[in-house]
């Protein structure tokens, strides 16, 4: 028989018997575990020890299988996990059999955590806990991308007037803008705090997520801010940035001018820029 | 007494890097030997991880230890990641690479775990001729450890230790022999675990790994949450008459102490390599090896 086709039948067995929900007897005997190999003859190639039978064996790689992953996904998720609370281990066991596990990088195991709750039947307050899950991933995400220099006070000071015109300003690697329906950043805020959360309410929110000095942060924005700060991603010139700002603005001119000039300040204070393109 | 077979360093008395020694390693400077690290929180990140890491690695030798690559899957190996593994050890010099004897998924999934393979004839042929496609690779010898199991088969017709012996040799492979796992396999399998420590290659030991566990009493996970226990130092102690000078680790996963608490487990491996005896190496198992 081919060596292949031997031990790969046995490690699909293995690892099918594994991944199963539901106790360590349904398991071994589902329909795609049996389909593998069925359980009257794994049982004769499963030593039984001294102590535990085979399926007790087994039922130790199964147990530690499902905690390690709940582990994991906690680190990344954890407003996710304290809002689910005693549904939380369940959440993890129906997103594993949906998208289990296919990188030896554990941190890829968190991507799909937004999809699955945009898609996945039965999930309370499921917009919240998108939104909640897409910030969360993202400052995993920002945890990993490269550092970028950050544009200082000083190099703005070199600038002359006259390059503002049309200057660009790049924005840092690390860094992130959301427009959010729902309170999930002082819902996050508290759950990071050991608080209790506010109580989830539909808001429109705005909030910078980007990493200084190795470290993560978030800042939440006005709406005049949020749309400054997206032209700015976007490309646009700074010049322009501002003028649409201003337009966009409920604000009177002159209050959003101020504020322009405020925002600007601290945003650079903050290291959200590493570069003018003139 | 015999020198490993690469003639890699004795790196002396160190521990398993682990995030939350990092203030006291960046400020300390601890006089520690030598750090190893989880080689998979290292790759794919550009951020925290890999800056911490450089700091330390520009102080401190470092040796690389994964837990993904899976040698003993019948899945083709991953090339991309032996390719970033190979990048990383350059990138921090790191003094030799490991990883496991097992298998950890199939069929694309990952399981995240040091699975158990069946020992006979056919798993030995298959997992030599994967060594030798990952040291080609990384372009140099691959360090195996051998793992902590809580399951056999009745399919594996050859000992761990003859199997891992036989590996070594026929696949030019360096040994990390963590005599922690061993203890915790021969409880578990309840095999006499001297057998074993007598019966690996001494020249193809290149690391020792030390660690604590959790008895249940029926069985042992090996949870490296605790200190090393006394039968562990004395397999330590037993294997040291038989090697030369081998660096060795401590590892601590779950219910980490402070960095001084692990640094001094650590340190007690002296008084148990302190007065090696010369005595006769035992003979790699005889296991035939069919068409490699
Ligand atoms: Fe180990």
């Amino acid at each position: 028989m081919d060596t292949q086709i031997e031990l790969g039948q046995f490690q699909r067995w293995m690892s099918a018997a594994i991944m199963h929900l539901g106790t360590d007897n349904q398991a071994v005997k589902s329909d795609e575990v049996e389909k593998e190999i069925p359980w009257s003859d794994a049982l004769k190639f499963i030593k039984p020890s001294k102590t535990l039978t085979q399926i007790e064996r087994l039922g130790l790689y199964r147990s530690m299988y499902i905690l390690r992953l709940v582990d994991v996904l906690k680190m990344d998720f954890p407003s996710i996990a304290y809002f689910l609370g005693d549904d939380y281990r369940d959440f993890v066991e129906r997103y594993l059999q949906v998208y289990p596990s296919r990188s030896y990088n554990l941190n890829n195991l968190s991507y799909d955590v937004p999809n699955f709750i945009k898609t996945a039947p039965n999930i309370r307050r499921r917009e919240f806990l998108y939104e909640l899950a897409s910030l969360e991933l993202m400052l995993s995400h920002i945890f990993n991308l490269e550092e970028t220099p950050v544009l200082t006070k000083e190099a703005i000071a070199k600038v002359s007037p006259e390059v503002w015109e049309t200057a660009k300003i790049v924005p840092i690697k690390a860094f992130h803008l959301f427009d959010f329906n729902h309170n999930v950043n002082d819902y996050l805020e508290a759950v990071q705090n050991d608080e209790k959360p506010p109580k989830i309410k539909k808001k429109d929110t705005w909030v910078a997520v980007y990493r200084r000095n190795y470290k993560l942060w978030r800042l939440p924005l006005s709406r005049d801010a949020y749309n400054m700060l997206s032209d700015i991603v976007a490309g646009k010139s700074l010049s322009d940035a501002i003028v649409n700002a201003i337009e966009k603005s409920r604000e009177p001119q002159e209050v959003l001018q101020k504020q322009v000039f405020k925002w600007f300040q601290e945003w650079v204070t903050e290291g959200f820029f590493q570069k003018i393109e003139t | 007494m015999s020198k490993n077979r690469w003639n890699f360093p004795d790196l002396g008395f160190g521990i398993g890097l682990r995030t939350v020694h990092y203030p006291t390693i960046l400020s300390d400077n601890p006089p520690i030997d030598w750090f190893e690290i989880i080689s998979e929180n290292y790759l794919d990140t550009k951020g925290r991880p890999i800056y911490i890491l450089d700091q330390i690695a520009e102080k401190y030798p470092i040796v690389m230890h994964g837990v993904s690559m899976s040698i003993g899957s019948t899945d083709p190996l991953d090339i991309p990641y032996l390719k970033k593994l190979k990048e990383l050890a350059n990138h921090i010099r790191a003094v030799w690479v490991s990883d496991h004897l097992c298998w950890s998924g199939v069929a694309g999934t990952n399981i995240h775990d040091l699975l158990p393979m069946v020992y006979n004839q056919e798993s030995l042929k298959y997992t030599i001729s994967r060594v030798r496609q990952v040291s080609e690779i990384l372009e140099r010898p691959l360090i195996l450890e051998n793992p902590s199991a809580y399951i056999e088969f009745t399919n594996s017709d050859i000992t761990e230790w003859d199997f891992l012996a036989t590996l070594a040799k026929e696949a030019d492979c360096g040994i990390l022999l963590d005599v922690n796992n061993i203890y915790v396999s021969s409880f578990n399998h309840d095999f006499d675990p001297k057998e074993y420590v007598d019966a690996i290659p001494s020249d193809r030991i290149v690391q020792y790994h030390l660690a604590g566990h959790t008895n249940n009493g029926t069985h042992i996970i090996d949870t490296h949450s605790d200190y090393v226990i006394d039968p562990v130092w004395q397999l330590y102690e037993r294997s040291c008459k038989r090697t030369e000078g081998r660096s060795t680790l401590v590892e601590w996963d779950d219910d980490i102490p402070e960095f001084e608490v692990v640094h001094a487990e650590v340190l007690k491996a002296k008084a148990y390599r302190k007065q090696p005896e010369v005595i006769e190496v035992a003979e790699v198992a005889e296991v035939a090896v069919v068409g490699v």
